[in-house]
């Protein structure tokens, strides 16, 4: 026989809790991407939620025409990758020179095309993409109802930050990106070649993308040109309030504001439900006059150009 | 001012001129282009009285014009409409209705000190920090116009915009001054 | 003026920032296995010189010729990879990185990996110090400390020329003394060596030949003759 969980933690109940958890994990991913690229290019992605919209398409798409579930999940890789590089040669590149101002209203700018075109091809009311969608279902666990797809977006989340957390300090790659993000000027004196290191961020954050865009359409298997929008605008501010200047600090931003945006969810009363975001962001307001550094930043302030 | 400086100022506010005497000869459906285009300018040069000059992206500006606006819409609706429309106003606020250049200077009144309140605080952060907290006051405007809460508990959210409606449709006489209002009332 | 083995040569260099010139017709060449100085005045354009070299900055006139071969208008990791390192000014250290990262940041500079590891053996036993820091964060390690790792992380790239930005900048006299004792070791393994400094005399002392640098321009070539000639000594810096 199964023990029973206690019902609540802290008066909080345990699916709300697994839900913040799952929600922090999958923010804590797309905070990752934007802080990688942010790390060598000094360049805050606005169009980052446009990559995971476009790696949903592919998967409704997918769906749309019967492919098998690897042939969808490949289709997805291969459409951010690509968008990604593209994004990267057609926009930073050239760009790099420029101010801070100008790459963010340029990134800015990405992000509408990117969405308008969506709007334009596939039309505003959205595709289904259903391969996955027995994710979506509750296994029991102790008494407590979790969907799937919560307990597979933690373990994707996970593998995925091992993986990085490997790459970066035991490969030469690695290496060459974390010394790039602390000074990329020596490091190219040294001989690190900024566009292999460039390139490798911009890849790992396309694919972290991809796994963020296949677990967010079998939370959401309706696929809209604004998709992820939101998403994005929350993982900024998660991740200017940990801490931009530093990976791990902003990774732990995106964690903590996607856990506590659940908890808001769960714990709020359905007439004030709708004031989520004003709670939400009043939250961050008020941690960022506190700290305005960041949250889990060491020491000094943001070294970021804007 | 430098002779240099008027000459450069002459083109655009020609352009402005133009701009509103065609808008005020136009039909009512084209209209609304020629206002659209002249709002969108006065928003302009309000950002850059601040964005411009402090080099500090301000994301938050639009909601001080959106406080303007409503707070002018608001009180600009016809006094016999408002019962039927807005029904749990505060008594103040359904009692009276003002005109145009009335509601022009509420708005900037409102916008303004709206923009100071926020300010205050948030002056002191820079950069992307400024950048985000200036977007979480957007939210938190936005979120709380859409969903407003006893003050002036409309039936349904939606209701705003038939109040937009409304009071574009009392001030048309006056189309220049009519985009002013909320233009003016995000100056801060 | 032109040897046939200069391995790095610069023929009438101008660098200009925003329209200032920093640096005016500049000629100077170094030899291969040599110790040349460069020194001057603060604002001289030293450093500037160096920069140019190391494709950080573009010059506006001149050639700038390694081995025989342009490297003029090349991007500061190409430049890298074609045998020339640089110990910038500051030292320029990853404090967050551990010592022996900081080393093997240093080998993206190499044009092989073969013999990576005799490299680094080789600049253990020119710098103990570093050695016995290897696992510590750079940045917990002193100022002269810093600057032998810097030496060091500029050797494990197997450099043909090395140029070092003043590298006695806020050090102890017996730090210095390790670093110009370490300077001529360097050049008895082969390694050609191009020094900007403040420190006149030493360098003076050291280099097979010293450039005197004054605004911008080229003053005069100063030997190790003239390091006992107080006159002319302070005539190059006043100039």
């Amino acid at each position: 026989m199964t023990a029973s969980l206690p019902p609540a933690v802290l008066s909080i109940d345990w699916q709300v809790l697994v839900d913040a958890v799952g929600l922090g994990a999958v923010y804590a991913l797309m905070a990752v991407g934007i802080g990688l690229v942010f790390g060598v290019l000094r360049l805050v992605n606005f169009a980052y939620g446009q990559l995971i919209m476009a790696g949903a398409y592919a998967l409704a798409f997918a769906s749309q025409w019967d492919w098998p579930l690897w042939a969808g999940v490949a289709l997805c890789f291969a459409v951010v990758i690509a968008l990604s590089l593209a994004m990267d040669r057609v926009v930073f590149r050239p760009l790099r020179t420029q101010s801070p101002a100008v790459m963010l209203v340029a990134t800015f700018s990405v992000a509408f095309l990117l969405q308008s075109v969506a709007l334009l091809a596939f039309g505003p009311l959205g595709k289904a993409a259903s391969s996955l969608g027995y994710l979506n279902r509750p296994v029991t666990i102790g008494g407590v109802d979790i969907r799937k797809i919560t307990l597979v977006a933690i373990v994707i989340a996970v593998v995925c930050l091992v993986a990085l957390v490997l790459l970066l300090e035991r490969t030469t790659v690695g290496l060459h990106m974390r010394a790039a993000a602390m000074d990329f000027r020596t490091s190219r004196l040294l001989g690190v070649r900024a566009d292999r290191v460039i390139g490798s961020a911009v890849l790992v954050s396309a694919l972290l993308a991809a796994a963020v865009a296949v677990i967010l359409t079998v939370q959401n298997p309706l696929v809209t040109p604004d998709f992820a929008l939101r998403d994005t605008i929350v993982v900024l501010a998660g991740v200017v309030v940990g801490g931009m200047n530093r990976l791990l600090s902003a990774t732990l931003g995106g964690f903590a504001i996607g856990f506590v945006s659940g908890l808001l969810g769960g714990a709020l009363p359905t007439d004030q439900s709708q004031y989520l975001p004003s709670f939400l962001f009043g939250l961050v307001i008020l941690v960022l006059l506190v700290r305005p550094g960041g949250l889990f930043s060491r020491g000094h302030g943001p070294m970021e150009r804007v | 001012m430098s002779p240099r400086s008027l000459a450069q100022l002459g083109g655009p506010v020609l352009l402005v001129l133009v701009a509103a005497l065609l808008g005020g000869v136009a039909s009512s459906s084209t209209e609304v282009y020629f206002i659209n285009a002249l709002v969108g300018v006065s928003i302009v040069v309000a950002l850059y009285a601040f964005v411009g000059n402090s080099g500090v992206l301000s994301f938050g500006h639009i909601s001080f014009v959106a406080v303007g606006a409503w707070a002018a819409g608001v009180l600009s609706v016809p006094r016999a409409e408002k019962p039927a429309i807005m029904q749990y106003l505060f008594p103040f606020l359904r009692d009276h209705t003002v005109g145009n250049i009335s509601s022009l200077a509420i708005a900037a009144g409102v916008g303004g000190v709206y923009a100071l309140l926020v300010g205050l605080p948030l002056m002191r952060l820079s950069g992307l920090t400024a950048g985000i907290a200036t977007f979480g006051v957007l939210e938190i405007t936005h979120n709380v116009l859409r969903y407003p809460p006893s003050v002036t508990r409309t039936r349904r959210p939606s209701q705003l915009r038939s109040l937009a409606w409304h009071s574009s449709r009392v001030s048309r006489a006056y189309p220049p001054t009519d985009i002013r209002i909320p233009a003016i009332g995000s100056r801060s | 003026m032109s040897g046939s083995d200069a391995i790095l040569e610069l023929r009438g260099v101008g660098v200009a920032y925003g329209g200032v010139a920093a640096v005016r017709d500049l000629s100077l060449e170094v030899r291969r296995g040599e110790i040349v100085g460069l020194i001057g005045p603060n604002g001289a354009g030293k450093s500037t010189t160096l920069h140019a070299i190391m494709g950080l900055v573009p010059p506006r006139d001149g050639e700038i010729l390694l081995g025989g071969r342009s490297i003029r208008g090349r991007n500061p990791e190409s430049v890298a990879q074609s045998g020339v390192a640089l110990v910038p000014e500051g030292r320029r250290i990853f404090a967050e990185l551990s010592v022996e990262e900081n080393l093997r940041l240093g080998l993206a500079g190499r044009r092989g990996a073969a013999g990576a590891e005799e490299d680094v053996n080789r600049v253990y036993d020119l710098f103990p110090v570093v050695k016995e820091f290897r696992r510590r964060h750079a940045g917990a390690l002193s100022g002269g400390q810093q600057q032998q790792l810097a030496i060091a992380r500029a050797l494990v790239a197997a450099p043909d020329v090395l140029l070092l930005d003043e590298p006695s900048l806020g050090l102890s006299p017996t730090v210095v003394d390790i670093v110009f004792r370490a300077l001529a070791s360097i050049r008895e393994r082969g390694v050609t060596v191009l020094l900007v400094e403040q420190r006149a005399q030493r360098t003076v002392a050291l280099a097979d030949r010293t450039y005197v640098l004054a605004n911008g321009e080229l003053r005069m070539i100063l030997t190790p003759a003239d390091a006992a000639d107080t006159q002319k000594m302070v005539a190059a810096y006043l100039s």
